[in-house]
C-alpha cells in the first residue's frame, strides 16, 4: 500500500473512533456528554481538514515522510541508519510479532516465566549470543525481576492460562 | 512484655468462647491459616483510611490466624465496588479477603449503580467489623448555617460538596428527603480534603465525612459539626443532635435503616463460597485480634478508634437490612438522576 | 522559630535518622526507574517497616524515598523515553531528544541539579511563606484549577509545529482515552462496553509505557541500531555541563520553583499538572521557543525544578488545615499514626521542630539524590548506546512487568501492548504522542473543574471569579506569546533581507 493510502487510511479509522464516540454518547445524560461530545465532533473536523489537505494541498504540507527508519530523524536531523537486514515491511510485521509473542506467552505461562523465554528466545533468535550465554542472561534478568517485584514490592503473581493445569 | 503476651494468648483463647463455638471445632478452624498467605484486598488506594486500619491490623491478624503472611493489597476503583466484584468471583479455596465499607455493598445496589448489579450483599461472608466511625454533617467555621434547624429553614438548596456517588452522597440525599430540605450535590471534587476545603472556603455549605477526618478542622473552628448519622448520640459529643431525633416520625425508618447500614463501615468481607473452616477462622482471629491490648493502645494512640462487630451478627444485621432497605432506593436513584 | 529549626536539624542528625535516609533514597531511586512505580507506592511498600522507629527516622525514610522516586522517573524519561509515571512525562519531551543527540550526561545531571535547587528553593519558600498559605489556599478554587490545567494544555502548541491538525487529533483521543471508565461526576460509565476493567478507567502509568517504552523498542528492534548509535553521535557532555546548565538558568529554576511549591499547596492539582505547567512556562518565556521538543536543557531543568518544589507545597494543607493534600502526605499521616503525633493547625505552633524536621529531610534527602545521582550519571548515560538486540527484550520484559505490577491487573499488560502498537502508528505517521499524553493527564482535571465551576457559580463563572478571568487572560498572552515573538522576528529577518 502506498504512503498516500496509508495516511488516508489512517484518517478513515480516526473517523470511525470518532464517529463511534458520537453514537456512545447518546446513551449518556447532558453533563456526561458535555465535554466528549463536542470533542468528538471537533476531532472529526480536524481529521475532515487533515484528510483535504492531503488529498488536495501541496506535497510540502503532508508531513508524510516514514519513520526515521525511511526518512530524516527529524530530533537529530541526521539521516536515519537501519542496521536490520530485509525489507522495511517484513521488519515491521517481526516487531508487531515480538509485541505479540511476548503478550501470548504472558497470558499462557504468566508473568515471570514468559520473562525468561521471551529474552532467551530473543537473544538465540537474533543471534546475540550463545546459548548458554543467553539462557544465562535471562535467567539473571528473570531472578532480578522477581527479586524486585515479588520480594521487595510484594507483587502477586499472575501465572497465566495453563497454570489450572499444572495444579 | 511478659504480661502483654500473657493477655495476647488470654484473648485468643477467649475468641472461640466469645464466638459461642466449640473449642474443638475452634482448634480446626484456628489452624486453618496456619502457614498460609492471607491476601487483604483494601477497598481504595493506598492512603486510604481503608488502608490505614488494614495496615494497623495486618501484623495482629498475622499473629492470630498464625498465617505466614497477611498481605495488604491495594484494590482502587469505583468507590470499593471493583474489589467487591472481585472478592466475588473468587475461585473457591482462594485466600482473599475484602476489607472495605459494608455499606457500599448495600447502597450501590440500592441506587442501581452500574458495576453493583452482578453481586448480593447478602450472599458474602462477613467476617466482622473492624470500626465503625460516627459520621458527621459539618459546615463550615463562618457559614451563617449554625445548626440543623438552620439548614431546614435555607430558603435555597444546601450546597454540598462530594466525590461523586459516596456513601456521603447517599446519606446526604436520605438526609434531605427525611429533614425537609432540598440538597445540590456538587460532584467531582477530588476527595475529601478538597470537599473539606470547600466547606471551609464557603463554596459548599457542608458535607459528611467520618468523624476522625473532621476532627482537626473542628477542633481548630475552621469546621462546625452539626448533625450525626448514628442510632444513638455520641457520650463524647452529646450535644451533637442526631438524625434519627429530629426526623419526622414518617421518616424515622428511613433515616433509621441509613444510620444501620453506615454502621455496618470498615468490615472484613469473604466471598459467597468460603470454606466454613475458614470463615470461623477468620471471625475468630479478627475478635481476637481487636481485643489484642497492644492493637487498642495502637489505636488509641493513633486516634484510629475501633469498634468491634463480630462477624455473625453482622451476617445477621445485612440480611435484616436487605429487607428494611427498600424505602430507600427511590431516594437514593433521585439523588443520582439529579447529578446526571 | 530558629530554635525550632535547628531541633528540627538536630533530629535529623541521628545515626539511625541517616541512614534511614540513606536507604530510602537507594530505595526510591530503583522505585522511580521502575516503570509504572512512583512515590505513593514506594512509601506505602516502606510503611509496615517504619514501626518503632525514631520520628525524625521513620519520615527520613519515607519522605527521602518519595523524593527519590522523583529523579528515579526523570531519569528513564531521559534515557529511553519511558516516564516512570505522570511526573516524568515532562522530561521526555527535551532529555530524550538530547540523549539521542550524544548529550544524555548533561541532561541527566541538569535534571538533578535542577531537581535539588527546587528542593532547596521550595524549602526555604515555604519556610518564608507559611503565614500567606492560608489565604492563597482559600482564595483559589475549582475556577482557577480549571485556568491552570488550560495552562498545561497550552503546551501542545509547543509540539505541533510539523501538522496542528494532527497534533490537535492526537490530544483530542488522549482526553477521549482519560474518559474511558466511571465518570464520577455523573456516575455514568463511559466507553466502558460493559467491562468491569474498563469501569476503572485506562491507566495511566500503563498507557504511557505502551506509547512511549513499548513503541520506542518496536522501532529499535526494526532499525536494529542503539537508541544513540555512538558510531555516529559520540557522548560530547559532561555531567559538570549539566550542573553548570541548572545554575546558569537560576531565574527559570527560581520561578519553576515557586511554580512547584504553589501547585504542591494546592490539594487537587498534582505534580503531573505541576511538570507540564513548568514546561509550558519555559516554553513560554524562552527566546527560543522553537528549540522546545528537540533538545533544550531548559526543558529539562524546569519540570525537575518545580517537582523538586513540589513535595514541600504539598506538607501545606496538612499543616494549615489538618487536611491530607495528596496521597503522599496521607501516607504520612499513616506513619503518624504510629508516632502519636496529631497533624493539623497545631503543628506549626507545638510540633514546630517536627515541621523543621520534614523540610530539613526534603533539603538533605535532595542533596543526596543529587550527589548518588551525579555519582552514578556516567554509567547510567551509556546505556542508550547499548545493542538493540540486548535492550528490547529487556526493556519489553520489564515494562510488561512494570505494567501488570501498576495495579496487579493482567488486562494492564494487554493494554501496554496495545498503546504499544497505538504509539508506533502515531510516531510513524507523525501524530504527537506527547499530545496525547498531555490530553489524557489534563481531562478529568478539565472536566470536572468545570463541572464544579459551572454547578457553583452558573454558566457566567468566570465573571463570578475574577482571580480565575486574570489566570485566562494569562493563559491566552503566555500561549500567544512564542507565537508573537515567532512573527515578530520572521517580520524582523523579512526587514533585514530587504534592507541587505
Amino acid at each position: 500500500m502506498s504512503r498516500h493510502a496509508q495516511e488516508n487510511l489512517a484518517s478513515v479509522l480516526l473517523l470511525a473512533v470518532f464517529a463511534g464516540v458520537i453514537v456512545l454518547c447518546q446513551d449518556f445524560g447532558p453533563r456526561a456528554r458535555m465535554i466528549p461530545l463536542p470533542l468528538a465532533v471537533f476531532g472529526i473536523v480536524l481529521t475532515l481538514i487533515q484528510l483535504a489537505w492531503h488529498n488536495f494541498g501541496s506535497p510540502e504540507n503532508l508531513q508524510m515522510d516514514m519513520i526515521s527508519v525511511h526518512g530524516p530523524d527529524v530530533l537529530t536531523g541526521d539521516a536515519p541508519v537501519v542496521r536490520a537486514s530485509g525489507p522495511a515491511w517484513l521488519r515491521e510485521v517481526k516487531a508487531y510479532g515480538m509485541v505479540g509473542v511476548l503478550l501470548a506467552l504472558i497470558f499462557t505461562v504468566g508473568v515471570m516465566p514468559s520473562a525468561f523465554l521471551f529474552t532467551a528466545g530473543y537473544f538465540i533468535v537474533t543471534r546475540y549470543c550463545s546459548w548458554p550465554l543467553s539462557l544465562a542472561y535471562a535467567a539473571m534478568l528473570t531472578v532480578s525481576l522477581y527479586l524486585l517485584f515479588v520480594v521487595a514490592l510484594e507483587m502477586q503473581l499472575y501465572h497465566g492460562l495453563l497454570a489450572p493445569l499444572f495444579q | 512484655m511478659q504480661t502483654t503476651r500473657r493477655k495476647l494468648v488470654l484473648a485468643g483463647a477467649m475468641a472461640p468462647v466469645v464466638l459461642g463455638m466449640p473449642g474443638r471445632v475452634f482448634a480446626q478452624a484456628g489452624s486453618y491459616y496456619k502457614d498460609k498467605v492471607i491476601i487483604i484486598n483494601v477497598a481504595g488506594g493506598a492512603a486510604g483510611g481503608h488502608t490505614r486500619y488494614a495496615r494497623m491490623l495486618q501484623p495482629y491478624l498475622q499473629k492470630h490466624t498464625g498465617a505466614r503472611e497477611v498481605r495488604v493489597v491495594n484494590m482502587p476503583g469505583g468507590g470499593g465496588l471493583k474489589a467487591a466484584n472481585h472478592i466475588w468471583r473468587v475461585k473457591p479455596g482462594s485466600p482473599e479477603i475484602f476489607f472495605g465499607n459494608v455499606s457500599t455493598l448495600i447502597l450501590a445496589p440500592l441506587a442501581g449503580s452500574a458495576g453493583a448489579q452482578s453481586f448480593d450483599p447478602v450472599k458474602f461472608n462477613y467476617l466482622g467489623r473492624v470500626t465503625s466511625e460516627p459520621r458527621v454533617l459539618s459546615v463550615g467555621g463562618k457559614s451563617a448555617i449554625k445548626t440543623i434547624q438552620d439548614v431546614q429553614k435555607l430558603k435555597r438548596p444546601f450546597v454540598f460538596p462530594s466525590q461523586g456517588t459516596d456513601e456521603d452522597f447517599y446519606t446526604m440525599a436520605v438526609l434531605g428527603d427525611a429533614l425537609g430540605f432540598k440538597v445540590k450535590a456538587v460532584t467531582g471534587y477530588e476527595g475529601n480534603a478538597d470537599t473539606s476545603l470547600a466547606v471551609i472556603k464557603g463554596d459548599g455549605d457542608g458535607h459528611i465525612t467520618g468523624w476522625s477526618e473532621s476532627l482537626g478542622p473542628i477542633r481548630s473552628g475552621d469546621k462546625n459539626p452539626i448533625l450525626m448519622v448514628t442510632s444513638q448520640p455520641s457520650p463524647d459529643y452529646p450535644q451533637i443532635p442526631i438524625a434519627l431525633n429530629i426526623a419526622p416520625a414518617s421518616k424515622r425508618a428511613t433515616v433509621q435503616a441509613m444510620a444501620t447500614i453506615l454502621e455496618t463501615h470498615r468490615s472484613y468481607i469473604g466471598p459467597p463460597n468460603m470454606d466454613p473452616q475458614a470463615i470461623a477462622a477468620f471471625r475468630a482471629a479478627v475478635t481476637a485480634a481487636l481485643n489484642d491490648p497492644d492493637l487498642i493502645a495502637e489505636s488509641k494512640k493513633g486516634e484510629r478508634p475501633v469498634a468491634p462487630m463480630e462477624g455473625a451478627i453482622q451476617q445477621k444485621r445485612v440480611a435484616e437490612l436487605a429487607k428494611s432497605s427498600a424505602s430507600l432506593e427511590p431516594i437514593l436513584k433521585a439523588a443520582v438522576k439529579e447529578i446526571q | 522559630m530558629i530554635d525550632a529549626m535547628v531541633a528540627g536539624l538536630a533530629a535529623l542528625l541521628t545515626p539511625q535518622a541517616l541512614l534511614f535516609m540513606f536507604i530510602g533514597v537507594v530505595y526510591g531511586l530503583v522505585i522511580g526507574i521502575l516503570p509504572g512505580l512512583g512515590g505513593v507506592v514506594a512509601m506505602a511498600l516502606l510503611l509496615p517497616f517504619t514501626y518503632g522507629f525514631e520520628t525524625a527516622a521513620t519520615l527520613a525514610l519515607l519522605l527521602g524515598a518519595h523524593i527519590a522516586t522523583i529523579w528515579g522517573d526523570s531519569v528513564t524519561s531521559i534515557l529511553f523515553s519511558v516516564p516512570g509515571s505522570a511526573k516524568g512525562l515532562a522530561l521526555c519531551f527535551d532529555g530524550y531528544p538530547m540523549t539521542k543527540q550524544g548529550q544524555a550526561k548533561r541532561a541527566l545531571a541538569a535534571s538533578a541539579t535542577g531537581a535539588l535547587l527546587g528542593g532547596i528553593i521550595g524549602a526555604i519558600f515555604l519556610a518564608l511563606c507559611i503565614p500567606l498559605i492560608r489565604p492563597v489556599i482559600l482564595a483559589l478554587g475549582p475556577s482557577e484549577y480549571l485556568m491552570m490545567a488550560l495552562w498545561g494544555l497550552t503546551v501542545i502548541a509547543t509540539f505541533s509545529e510539523g501538522s496542528l491538525m494532527k497534533g490537535l487529533t492526537a490530544s483530542v483521543l488522549g482526553v477521549l482515552v482519560a474518559f474511558i471508565g466511571m465518570d464520577v461526576v455523573t456516575a455514568t460509565p463511559r466507553f466502558t462496553f460493559g467491562s468491569d476493567f474498563l469501569m476503572e478507567g485506562i491507566s495511566f502509568p500503563v498507557a504511557m509505557i505502551g506509547l512511549f517504552a513499548v513503541s520506542e523498542m518496536m522501532k529499535l528492534a526494526i532499525k536494529g541500531t542503539p537508541i544513540v548509535d555512538r558510531s555516529l553521535v559520540k557522548e560530547e557532555s559532561t555531567v559538570w555541563q549539566g550542573v553548570c546548565d541548572a545554575f546558569r538558568h537560576w531565574w527559570l529554576v527560581v520561578r519553576s520553583s515557586l511554580l512547584g511549591l504553589w501547585i504542591g499547596v494546592l490539594p487537587g492539582v498534582g505534580a503531573s499538572v505541576a511538570g507540564l505547567a513548568a514546561y509550558a512556562q519555559a516554553a513560554q518565556t524562552s527566546k527560543t521557543p522553537e528549540r522546545f521538543g528537540k533538545g533544550a536543557v531548559e526543558g529539562v531543568i524546569a519540570p525537575d525544578a518545580t517537582m523538586g518544589a513540589n513535595e514541600g507545597g504539598g506538607l501545606m494543607p496538612t499543616l494549615a488545615f489538618g487536611i491530607p493534600g495528596g496521597e503522599s502526605m496521607a501516607i504520612l499521616l499513616v506513619a503518624f499514626i504510629g508516632l502519636g503525633v496529631v497533624p493539623g493547625p497545631d503543628m506549626l505552633t507545638k510540633n514546630l521542630d517536627l515541621v523543621f524536621s520534614m523540610v530539613w529531610i526534603i533539603v538533605i534527602g535532595n542533596i543526596l539524590v543529587t550527589l548518588i545521582g551525579l555519582g552514578i550519571t556516567p554509567w547510567l548515560a551509556r546505556l542508550p548506546s547499548l545493542q538493540a538486540n540486548l535492550m528490547v527484550p529487556i526493556v519489553l520484559s520489564v515494562c510488561f512487568v512494570g505494567a501488570y505490577a501498576t495495579r496487579g491487573h493482567i488486562e494492564d499488560v494487554l493494554v501496554a501492548a496495545v498503546f504499544g502498537v497505538v504509539g508506533y502508528l502515531m510516531d510513524k505517521y507523525r501524530y504527537s504522542r506527547a499530545n496525547f499524553v498531555i490530553g489524557m493527564v489534563l481531562a478529568v482535571m478539565i472536566e470536572r473543574n468545570l463541572h464544579i465551576s459551572l454547578t457553583l457559580y452558573g454558566r457566567d463563572f468566570l465573571l463570578e471569579r475574577p482571580i480565575a478571568l486574570a489566570m485566562l487572560a494569562f493563559v491566552v498572552i503566555t500561549a500567544a506569546l512564542p507565537f508573537i515573538r515567532n512573527w515578530r522576528r520572521r517580520k524582523l529577518a523579512q526587514a533585514a533581507g530587504a534592507q541587505s
